[in-house]
């Protein structure tokens, strides 16, 4: 086997054991005392695992190749300049502890070596990338936090419906907010599935490249799969434990019944998006939603904050797709 | 293996013959009762000359403060475990801190009783009285809201609101009180501790109301 696919292969290890390190699905459910931290840790890593396994296989096949258009021969350091780029915003992001979607950065790093490739080549530049397929990402981004924001106004208002009956004193709230917290961890466990489906296929994206390349069969990258998803799982339970202790202590607070429009409408739109194939931020599906909860109760997100946020998630595109850029330039002189 | 399987059970015993944390409540509020019942005596008795009456009462609030302190220890040190959710600990631990302070204010009447025995005047006396006795009343009602809130919003509410016509009724009676301690103008020392009860039954009465104007919070914030 050739280096630069061993190297791939480590890359894309790594990248999943990112991921599951930055994946919060379970804070909730830490924060509301449904589960204690290591038992929601495994639950999650094992989740994770399982969605990885099932539901991987049809975002994995919109990232990478099929973004790149036809004239484009999708190579090992167009791969090593999308993985490394990302893994460099992942680290920045986790550094200012803004949450950034790895799906925006991995598209905004194929912009950036279509580029690359096109001056390199002298080709056209927007032959180099299949616009239709990139417009429906694209809008998915759009969409779906947008979703997340009206489906949890939607839930709110079903929510409060179902409240107003079971709400004469104290202890019958806090017994029906019980009952509901079992409801979140419901949604949050197909929410986990549903995000190691979708988050995973960030790095699968670039094993179904190498099986399009003849680089790899179908036994290695099925078995390869099989170790991402593991890797998931040990990012998700050795460092993701810290970002779900920190989130929880936020979310925690919060009743189950304003929590769970959020859940609901997050963990919906996320099994939706993976089923389609369509690579979707939870994280930005789920702040939106809690905004729509917030919102129906009155309350404002911090303005400032929300635009720190916001902002993020715009430069992670051009940023990512600058990195790759100069990192595909780098390998080209060299290699 | 046969040890730790004892000691689970044990474990097990052990929680089970525990108070709920939920009777915690109900005993600290039962406390407020009591303690303004005490002052209420204790202030009746000051003003028909009772002596030894005075420092029965008194003693018996300062118990009900020192029982109130335990109850709100254990309640503090069990708010925090699996027994009760997480995003009602903040209000459950708002209710308990309160009841503890506004038994605190009764007992700080009921020490300062003990000071100082005045000449008695009957008019100032009767407006004592009436002040103390509302004072009780408001301590029977609180009672009751802390009970209701956890399980009749409205009820507790309107008890809430009972408990603000009272102690409007009792600031009034406090200015005549005063109106009249002038007039009087008794000897420094008593004009001084008659100046003194009022104000601290008043602060009573008062941090009973704001704790009432808390509660309302409460019920508004949890009710849909």
């Amino acid at each position: 086997m050739d280096w630069v696919i061993i190297i791939l292969i480590i890359l894309a290890f790594a990248l999943a054991f990112g991921i599951g390190s930055n994946d919060e699905t379970m804070a909730n459910v830490v924060g509301s005392g449904s589960l204690k931290l290591k038992r929601a840790v495994i639950l999650g890593g094992v989740l994770a695992f399982l969605g990885v396994i099932f539901l991987s296989g049809n975002v994995g096949k919109t990232i990478g190749a099929s973004l790149l258009g036809d004239s484009v021969n999708y190579n090992s350091f167009m791969m090593i300049a999308i993985l490394l780029s990302t893994s460099i915003r992942l680290i920045i992001s986790s550094k200012s502890s803004v949450p950034i979607s790895t799906t925006h950065s991995i598209v905004g790093s194929i912009f950036g070596i279509s580029f690359v490739w096109a001056i390199s080549t002298g080709e056209n530049y927007f032959l180099s990338i299949n616009w239709v397929k990139i417009s429906e990402v694209v809008l998915g981004w759009f969409i779906s936090p947008i979703l997340g924001f009206f489906g949890a106004i939607a839930m709110q208002l079903i929510i409060k419906r179902f409240m107003k009956y079971r709400s004469a004193g104290l202890l019958e709230v806090e017994s029906t907010e019980k009952y509901l917290q079992y409801v979140i961890l419901t949604f949050v466990c197909i929410n986990q599935i549903s995000r190691g489906g979708n988050d995973s296929a960030n790095a699968l994206g670039v094993l179904i490249g190498l099986m399009r390349s003849d680089d790899l069969t179908q036994e290695v990258v099925t078995i390869l799969t099989f170790i991402i998803g593991l890797m998931l799982m040990t990012g998700l339970i050795f460092v993701g434990k810290n970002v779900i202790k920190n989130i929880s202590t936020t979310t925690g607070k919060m009743r189950p019944s304003d929590s769970l429009s959020a859940e609901v409408s997050t963990s919906m739109i996320m099994l939706g998006a993976t089923i389609l194939g369509l690579p979707v931020s939870g994280s930005h599906i789920l702040i939106f939603g809690l905004i729509g909860s917030a919102r129906m109760k009155g309350e404002k997100p911090d303005r400032k904050s929300f635009r720190r946020m916001v902002s993020s998630w715009f430069l992670t595109f051009p940023v990512a797709a600058i990195l790759s850029a100069v990192i595909y330039s780098v390998l080209l002189f060299f290699f | 293996m046969l040890q730790k399987f004892k000691k689970k059970i044990d474990e097990k015993e052990k929680k089970s013959r525990k108070v709920k944390i939920q009777e915690l409540f109900i005993q600290s509020a039962e406390k407020i009762e009591v303690s303004f019942n005490n002052m209420n005596n204790a202030i009746h008795a000051l003003c028909d000359g009772k002596t030894k009456e005075i420092k029965k009462y008194c003693e018996a609030t300062v118990i009900a403060e020192k029982e109130a302190d335990r109850i709100f220890e254990e309640i503090s040190a069990r708010l925090f475990s699996r027994e009760v959710m997480v995003f009602s600990r903040g209000d459950r631990l708002y209710i308990a801190k309160h009841v503890e302070q506004v038994i605190d204010a009764a007992e700080i009447v009921a020490r300062r009783l003990l000071i100082h025995k005045p000449k008695i005047f009957p008019d100032l006396s009767e407006m004592l009285k009436d002040v103390a006795a509302k004072a009780k009343n408001i301590g029977q009602i609180l009672k009751k809201v802390i009970i209701k809130i956890f399980d009749d919003f409205d009820e507790a509410e309107r008890l809430v609101n009972q408990i603000q016509d009272i102690r409007r009724d009792a600031r009034e009676v406090e200015y005549q009180f005063l109106e009249k301690l002038f007039e009087f103008k008794p000897e420094y020392a008593d004009f001084i501790f008659y100046d003194q009860i009022i104000k601290k039954t008043l602060s009573a009465i008062n941090n009973a109301e704001n704790f009432g104007d808390g509660i309302r919070g409460l019920i508004w914030k949890y009710r849909f």
